[in-house]
């Protein structure tokens, strides 16, 4: 699944979501408690865009998810467990990666092993990253390894982003698995 | 001679993960078959070429790893004496491997009689993987280990790990209950009463070593697969996996030794072919994601309904 569109376009990031957000009639913004601040920046660029924006509750997000309008997109943020979670129940609902943006915040609180090179990448939010060393895209996981104080980073295949994004999966990282 | 060897994983038509382990009643825990030469090349030129990624070892369990190196030398001159010995002289041991044509003399116990740790010794004699797992009181964990064909994990990563935290990545395992339940019954595990169970996947490629460090270089065949090649490219992973205790250090002994057969050669059996194809179609969309099969599950299964429609 494809949450962080830096990974799969090779824009900055910025741009990524500002193209997310110009599909978008409207937008159903989740965000779990206390987190608001870190998508501040969301918010105003729907406000740029003059795109509707509506805050909900996950049980109003699941109720909105039968009648939701094409043109409705979502966000969601949260810690990795809470988007984990709510993005295997959205994908259930049949919801595609085009619909969604995610964000994970906060969550990465531990160093990324990268499975290609054993850099221990500095922590940083958000579920892909590029390898500091060897410029690998990376799954940021949340299988921990005491020893080494890190998570693991899997190594992603550009094919992987263009097949998920077509065929949305609960991906390798569900909340009940990594 | 040296046999063939397949052990078909499926043994219903629906999968799910359960603790599948079941004495191991023969008391074989090492197999070799006729890939052996082949495969312990291998294992010893990746172990050349990746030494972090293929051997890792926490130093206090050399007296464990001694007990296993016996364990398996003496597996392999029991179970296979036209082709491996092993005898005493006095202090010394001397271990024959005529697959190999190499004479090895060591002492029992003494780490500079071995050109290697003993666990990465007894590792280079046999097709099979071999983790040592440590008993504690309340957990097992990985701290020595041999891997050359891992399925898509790393012990660079994993080693130092409790039993619960190098399942993390499974769908479900943790959270129902069962990792806990397998660990209690592993820790339960009495010497001379070994146990074991198949692990199975698929692989797009004909491969051993699929690490998770060179996901790059083996899974780009997922994404070629084709109705025109997927008999030949797409491979039945099984890993026949073995664990039995080491009385003296009372610590585990985790052996995996990895077969692969071509969905070309599985279709020659019709019961096989059945089952793959039914464990296809009803494989819960976790399991499909996280054994890797998303790209081309669905090849597969077309393949298949398509050879039991010809055979019927
Ligand atoms: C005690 C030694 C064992 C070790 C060191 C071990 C290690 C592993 C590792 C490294 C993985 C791959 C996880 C990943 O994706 O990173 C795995 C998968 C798994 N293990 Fe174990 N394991 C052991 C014993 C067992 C036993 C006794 C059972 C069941 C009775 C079991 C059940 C499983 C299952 C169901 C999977 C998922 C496999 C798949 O679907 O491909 N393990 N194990
Ligand atoms: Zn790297």
């Amino acid at each position: 699944m494809m949450r962080n569109r830096t990974a799969a376009g090779g824009g900055t990031r910025k741009d990524n979501l500002w193209a997310f957000l110009q599909c978008a009639h409207s937008l159903l913004f989740l965000c779990q408690d206390g987190q608001q601040e870190s998508c501040s920046a969301v918010l105003q660029m729907a406000s740029d865009l003059q795109i509707a924006v509506r805050t909900v509750t996950v049980e109003e997000l699941k109720n909105e998810l039968g009648s939701a309008k094409i043109g409705t997109r979502l966000y969601v943020c949260g810690d990795y467990q809470f988007v984990r979670g709510l993005e295997n129940v959205l994908f259930s609902f049949g919801i595609t990666n085009e619909e969604l943006w995610s964000d994970v915040t906060g969550a990465t609180v531990h160093p990324v092993l990268c499975a290609g090179c054993y850099h221990r990448n500095d922590p940083v939010a958000g579920s892909y990253i590029h390898c500091e060393m060897c410029g690998r895209m990376l799954e940021v996981s949340n299988h921990y390894s005491k020893k080494l104080d890190a998570v693991m980073g899997y190594i992603v295949l550009p094919e992987q982003l263009v097949f998920k994004s077509e065929e949305p999966q609960p991906s390798r990282t569900t909340p009940e698995g990594r | 001679m040296l046999s063939s060897r397949f052990p078909f994983p499926l043994s219903a038509d629906i999968f799910q993960y359960s603790n599948n382990l079941r004495p191991l009643d023969t008391n074989v825990s090492i197999q070799v078959t006729h890939e052996y030469t082949e495969e312990v090349g291998l294992k010893r030129s990746l172990l050349k070429q990746h030494p972090e990624r293929c051997f890792r070892e926490e130093i206090h369990t050399r007296d464990a790893q001694w007990e296993v190196l016996n364990y398996v030398l003496h597996q392999l001159s029991q179970v296979y004496p036209e082709h491996f010995r092993l005898r005493q002289e006095g202090d010394n041991w001397i271990f024959e491997n005529t697959l190999l044509g190499e004479e090895v003399h060591f002492r029992d116990l003494d780490n500079d009689s071995l050109s290697c740790a003993p666990l990465d010794f007894a590792g280079r004699q046999v097709q099979e993987d071999l983790i040592l797992l440590t008993q504690y009181d309340d957990k097992l964990v990985l701290e020595a280990g041999q891997l050359c064909f891992p399925g898509n994990w790393s012990l660079y990563f994993d080693f130092g790990m409790p039993f619960m935290d190098i399942h993390t990545p499974v769908p479900g395992l943790i959270d129902d209950g069962l990792a806990a339940k397998i660990e209690r019954f592993l820790m339960r595990v009495e010497s001379g009463k070994p146990w074991t169970r198949l692990n199975w996947s698929l692989n797009a490629g004909r491969r051993l070593d699929t690490s998770a460090e060179t996901f790059d270089e083996w899974g780009p065949y997922r994404y070629r697969v084709t109705e025109d090649n997927v008999g030949h490219l797409v491979h039945l992973r099984v890993e026949e996996q073995n664990l039995m205790r080491m009385p003296r250090s009372n610590s585990l002994l985790f052996t995996i030794h990895t077969y692969l057969m071509p969905l070309h050669e599985i279709t020659q059996n019709q019961t096989w072919t059945n089952r793959l194809y039914r464990v296809l179609c009803t494989l819960s969309p976790k399991l499909v994601e996280y054994k890797g099969l998303s790209a081309y599950r669905d090849v597969v299964v077309e393949y298949l309904a398509k050879e039991l429609r010809v055979n019927t």
